[in-house]
């Protein structure tokens, strides 16, 4: 009887009714990252499930199996695991749509542009403006890559995800849980007009994503930055192009994660040379990678406190005046001894500051083009620590014949003129000019008549 | 003293014996003697001419070896045919007659007419044990050819073989059963039947609430063939298998049918605005599964108790197939 009982127990385990679990567990389920209770119960294992917002990136929100708090790759498991604890399906955008590894409902997603790496997520991707149906996010990543790094057409803009653009020019508002990023961030970061999404309450951001405030300190937005080169990063899948590794200086303890590529010549950074940044190829014990002075201009604060990011920095201010809760000044390195170290390969120059409490002070700081300098090590690239002629002290420049010289450097170009043999910074309004070519306002104005300063040309202010 | 009458009978028996005292192959057999007295003096030739004709139609069909008239009627010892007659009509006259002739059987009769009429009469005699084996007894209207042919008749009746009839006495436990034979309904038991051909008979016996029992029997001549039945021969044929076994099988026809509608609705979507109000539905559709699992694990279970059943209480169920069995 008990081995009649056996059998059909076995018969029924092995030809009977199961529910199909595996189909279950692919099915993808839609949830409400907003509500209390999202309602994704819990995965197979017993384990929570996590509502991961996909609507961030165009996508729908769904239910997906939960990881550990740390972004990584998970190649055991196949999978990804992003900000928020989501588990997300790895796939490889290189592949047919149906190679990709992605299951029914979901489309592959990819996470760096500089390899075949994705997650698999409930949207539409894209690689022109055309797959971008959403009349208000019309624009296709790969559109704002291309525009961006001009210079290079060698990475792979496919599988990227629709953006809205020309927030601030075009004067619309963003999606609900986006951020006009233009408005937000100071004018000199050249931010690209286009909106991103918002962190979450915890910091949070889709992959390719960080969150600013959460990595640059309380005084910087809570918006979600696109990982592109040299920006600051936390794991890679914060970074749409490139590795996030640490700049080793002098430790990986005190060095920040930036998104960057390997290279072996400048020529393999310089591709990537664009408003956000210039980028050179800086040589380590592991090989090299690409680097920009941007990466360490500072992020903004109000006080020392909020300078966390940056190990050793504190918050200095170009004015005196830091009572206004609108003042924000920047978390830099104090000089040591009065001049300062080349950071990570980048070289930094001693620039006069004010602290938080209005005394003159000092700072490192990248030595980019005009920048006083003592020595050569204080200036980026290939530029060195020279005298320009009427303008002491020394300052990071490079050497010229013409103005075309000062053009073509892309470290000096768009704001020197040739000043004998050296590229000097062009001349703000009123400063005596001899062509439009050395004035700002790009307009060198010869005296008026009756003028009392004198019969010289002079720079006209630039126009506001 | 012959008349037209006798003349014309003796030309038909003359006739008669042309055709039928053919010719035929002496064979080695019984002999017997027949004679054939006239009821007066005036059917003596009548007689004499029936005697022709029986002895050769005996001897034609018989195959017997056939005494002297002559010489029966010397064996007689008697002068006229009255004092024939009598002797014919004693047995132990007739036995010593016989057994002087040499023969074991004898062929004696009577012919007379009245009116348009002729009767007659026929014995076969046993001498040996002193029965007769055989008579017949014809009254004849018609000419002398009707007379030949009635004759002819009676003797091939004569020597008929004559078989006893049988009886079936059928008795059984319990009493009451109903008994048929060859399909005709005779009574219930205890029963004796009437008076049956000695010979092969098909006896069927049925009460309520046993099996029937059927058997081929033979009854042989005179026989008073005793059956009795006991309760080994009528089992009782048990109410409750069908039930058991049909119940048994409506019992796995519903499991399954259960088990596929369960079944069914375990393989439908889970629905449910959220995982995990999905992962509920799935919850019940496992729950679907497994009652279904159990459902045709059920089915299986009482489709075999109900295959055991047909097939241990078969006859219980369907009834037994008509069977003969060797008589009690």
């Amino acid at each position: 009887m008990g081995r009649a009982v056996g059998v059909i127990a076995l018969a029924s385990a092995t030809i009977g009714c199961r529910v199909e679990e595996s189909a279950f567990e692919a099915r993808i389920f839609t949830c409400d990252t907003s509500a209390k209770d999202p309602g994704c119960g819990v995965d197979q294992n017993g384990q929570p499930m996590v509502c991961y917002p996909a609507s961030l990136l165009a996508g729908t929100d769904f239910c997906t199996a939960r990881c550990g708090d740390v972004a990584m790759s998970l190649p055991d498991e196949d999978a990804v695991c992003v900000q928020g604890n989501a588990k997300l399906e790895y796939c490889d955008p290189s592949q047919s749509t149906d190679a990709t590894g992605c299951g029914p409902g979901l489309d592959c997603l990819r996470t760096d542009v500089t390899a075949q790496e994705g997650v698999c997520t409930t949207m539409t991707t894209c690689e022109v403006d055309s797959d971008c149906t959403d009349p208000v996010r019309s624009t296709c990543v790969a559109t704002f890559l291309k525009d961006l790094y001009t210079q290079n057409s060698t990475f792979d803009a496919d599988h990227l995800y629709c953006l809205q653009k020309n927030c601030k020019s075009g004067e619309s508002f963003c999606s609900p849980g986006q951020s006009c990023l233009p408005l937000l961030v100071p004018p000199g970061s050249n931010a690209p007009d286009i909106c991103v999404p918002n962190c979450d309450s915890q910091g949070r951001c889709p992959p390719n994503h960080f969150c600013f405030q959460k990595i640059s300190g309380p005084a910087n937005p809570a918006i979600c930055i696109p990982g592109l080169l040299g920006f600051i990063c936390e794991t890679d899948i914060d970074c749409l192009v490139g590795k996030c590794l640490s700049d080793e200086d002098p430790s990986a303890a005190e060095g920040l994660k930036l998104c960057t590529i390997p290279c072996s010549r400048d020529d393999e950074c310089t591709i990537f040379d664009s408003n956000q940044g210039m980028f050179v190829c800086l040589l380590d014990a592991n090989g090299g990678h690409c680097a920009t002075p941007n990466s360490y201009r500072g992020n903004s604060c109000h006080k020392d406190a909020d300078c966390t990011r940056d190990v050793g920095t504190s918050c200095f201010f170009q004015t005196p005046s830091t009572t206004a809760a609108t003042d924000l000044g920047t978390c830099l390195r104090p000089c040591a001894a009065g001049s300062c170290a080349p950071r990570a390969g980048i070289g930094e120059a001693c620039l006069p500051f004010f602290d938080d409490q209005g005394s003159a002070t000092a700072a490192c700081f990248p030595g980019l083009f005009g920048y006083p300098c003592a020595t050569d090590k204080n200036c980026v690239g290939n530029m060195k620590c020279r005298p320009i002629p009427g303008l002491p002290p020394d300052r990071c420049t490079t050497l010229c014949q013409t103005d075309a010289d000062c053009a073509a450097d892309r470290w000096t170009a768009g704001q020197s003129f040739c000043a004998g043999s050296v590229c000097a910074p062009l001349l703000p309004g009123g400063i005596d000019c001899q062509t439009d070519g050395q004035c700002r306002s790009k307009l060198c104005q010869p005296p008026a008549a009756g003028s009392m300063s004198g019969t010289s040309s002079t720079c006209a202010d630039p126009t506001p | 003293m012959s008349t037209a009458r006798d003349r014309a009978i003796a030309c038909a028996f003359a006739a008669t014996l042309g055709l039928a005292v053919s010719p035929r192959p002496a064979r080695a057999g019984e002999k017997m003697a027949v004679l054939v007295l006239g009821s007066s003096e005036k059917d003596a030739e009548l007689a004499d001419n029936l005697t022709e004709v029986l002895i050769a139609y005996v001897a034609q069909h018989g195959g017997f070896e056939i005494a002297g008239k002559e010489e029966f009627r010397a064996r007689l010892g008697v002068e006229n045919e009255r004092r024939a007659q009598d002797c014919l009509d004693d047995i132990s006259c007739l036995g010593r007659a016989g057994v002087s002739l040499g023969v074991r059987r004898i062929v004696a009769g009577s012919v007379g007419t009245r009116g348009k009429q002729f009767r007659f009469n026929l014995n076969l005699d046993n001498v040996e044990d002193g029965k007769v084996e055989s008579r017949v007894f014809r009254l004849v209207e018609g000419g002398v050819e009707d007379l030949i042919k009635a004759v002819q008749e009676a003797s091939g009746e004569l020597f008929r073989p004559h078989v006893d009839p049988g009886k079936i006495q059928v008795a059984s436990q319990p009493d009451g059963a109903r008994v048929s034979i060859d399909n005709a309904y005779l009574g219930v038991t205890p029963l004796i039947s009437g008076t049956l051909l000695a010979g092969k008979h098909n006896v069927r016996v049925e009460a309520d609430g046993h099996f029937p029992w059927a058997s081929r029997v033979e009854v042989l001549p005179g026989q008073e063939l005793q059956i009795r039945l006991n309760p080994d021969n009528l089992p009782r044929r048990r109410t409750w298998p069908p039930y058991a076994a049909y119940g048994s099988a409506a019992l796995a026809l519903a499991s399954f049918a259960a088990g596929g509608f369960l079944g069914e609705l375990s393989q439908l979507q889970p629905n449910g605005t959220t995982r995990q109000l999905a992962m509920d539905d799935l919850d019940q559709k496992r729950h679907f599964a497994l009652a279904a699992n159990i459902s045709f694990g059920a089915g299986v279970v009482f489709g075999a108790v109900s295959l055991y059943y047909f097939i241990r209480y078969r006859d219980d169920i369907f009834g037994r197939a008509e069977r003969y069995d060797d008589t009690p």
